[in-house]
């Protein structure tokens, strides 16, 4: 009786130990590197705004900072993330933090215009849970870059985006990656839809 | 260092190599050989992971119920991988990013509990310290032979630094799923010469 008992007990005793020793460790290291995890993703998303407006800076963490605190301002929008590119009182650009969702999960990108609305400035992700290597490659730079400078059609209306080599196509898809294109698109298409109709007057109308 | 240590490395990195010996952690040997710089990281991690992970258990042995051993080596495992996650998340975000769930899916890796099950419970816990390294270099080095060729021919480059100029037309296949399983099944083909199985030529039935 004795003994069967021990033999239940100590492993229970063992195991809750071990546990608590490496969850100990665990919560300790995540505390200590919790500050640098935050500034990093902060100076991610900083340095994505900088992108997808064109904005030239050198590649240190100090420059994005600098650069991003002189030209960009931060509001909300109808609860949608806005940012302002500003030079000099003028308004270079606006950008906006979108949500949608993509083959595996919810993918979270930046749309960034032109002034009047009618190009678009460029795009990028924030977040994504895509397949690394294949529908992950919407990270690679010559993606993003297609995006570039492509006109809105504000009367024309959706699609603002369609694939090569359908008629009137204006960017390539990822080979291997069909369906994570697709989903990109329709949510690239969509929100551009939203945004050129609904959040286009709520930013004019600010002062 | 003595002869024991010696076998271990013998063992570990060339003669009962992980992947092509042992078949083990295939997984992940596939998903991050498209980029040298991907497949040296995940080798740095994994070496970690299994070094310590083997330390630990071979440390707690003889303390640790014989019933209970998996879920402790798990729990080892475990807090191991999520150490290097946190670390490479604080200090190399974009390799954290490039790596994406793979960091995390160390966990997972069957060299890592298949040492600890079949070495670490057996030794001492330097020679288990040992055992964990040279497992870990055995699989980081066909990581980076396989990283090696399919970004070669895959980008024309090596860690990211062009070597067959521009007028290289990049072989894409070699990037995408199928450049790994090509490759894979060619390394173990060669080893399959290297080393004749004894048991194959016996024709007995294999586990």
């Amino acid at each position: 009786m004795a003994d069967s008992k021990k033999k239940i007990l100590y492993p229970v005793i063992f195991m809750i130990a071990i546990t608590i020793v490496f969850t100990a460790l665990l919560a300790t290291l995540n505390l200590v590197f919790a500050d640098r995890i935050h500034q990093q993703s902060l100076l991610k998303e900083q340095a994505s705004i900088l992108y997808v407006f064109d904005i030239p800076h050198q590649d240190t963490s100090e420059s994005v900072l600098e650069t991003y605190q002189q030209f960009v301002e931060e509001d909300m929008v109808l609860s949608t993330p806005y940012y302002r590119y500003h030079k000099g009182g003028q308004t270079m650009g606006h950008a906006f933090k979108i949500q949608g969702a993509g083959l595996w999960g919810g993918i979270e990108a930046v749309l960034a215009f032109d002034p009047s609305f009618d190009h678009l400035l460029g795009i990028t992700f924030l977040e994504h849970s895509e397949t690394p290597g294949l529908g992950g490659r919407i990270d690679e730079r010559w993606y993003q870059d297609q995006f570039r400078q492509i006109p809105l059609d504000r009367n024309a209306g959706t699609p603002y985006l369609i694939y090569r080599p359908a008629t009137h196509g204006n960017v390539d898809a990822i080979s291997g990656a069909t369906s994570t294109s697709n989903a990109v698109l329709s949510i690239f298409n969509e929100e551009i839809h939203h945004i050129l109709s609904v959040l286009m007057e709520e930013v004019r109308r600010e002062p | 260092m003595n002869h024991k240590t010696k076998k271990i490395f013998t063992l570990g990195i060339w003669e009962d190599n992980a992947i092509y010996r042992q078949i083990l952690g295939i997984c992940s040997a596939l998903a991050v050989t498209n980029l040298m710089l991907n497949a040296f990281v995940m080798s740095l991690g994994l070496i970690f992971v299994t070094a310590f992970s083997e330390l630990t258990v071979s440390v707690l042995r003889q303390y640790t119920p014989k019933h209970i051993r998996m879920m402790v080596q798990t729990l080892i495992i475990s807090a191991y991988v999520i150490m290097v996650d946190l670390f490479l998340k604080a200090f190399f975000p974009s390799i954290s990013e490039a790596l994406g769930p793979y960091v995390g899916l160390i966990i997972t890796n069957c060299i890592i509990m298949g040492r600890c099950e079949s070495f670490a419970q057996k030794n001492t816990p330097v020679y288990a310290f040992a055992d964990g390294i040279a497992s870990g270099m055995g699989y980081g080095i066909v990581l980076m032979l396989i990283a090696f060729v399919r970004e070669l021919l895959g980008f024309g480059s090596i860690f990211g630094i062009n070597i067959l100029g521009d007028s290289w037309v990049s072989w894409t296949l070699m990037i995408m799923p199928p450049g790994a399983f090509f490759m894979l099944a060619i390394v173990v083909w060669v080893s399959k010469n290297l080393f004749p199985d004894k048991s194959d030529k016996k024709g007995g039935a294999k586990a």
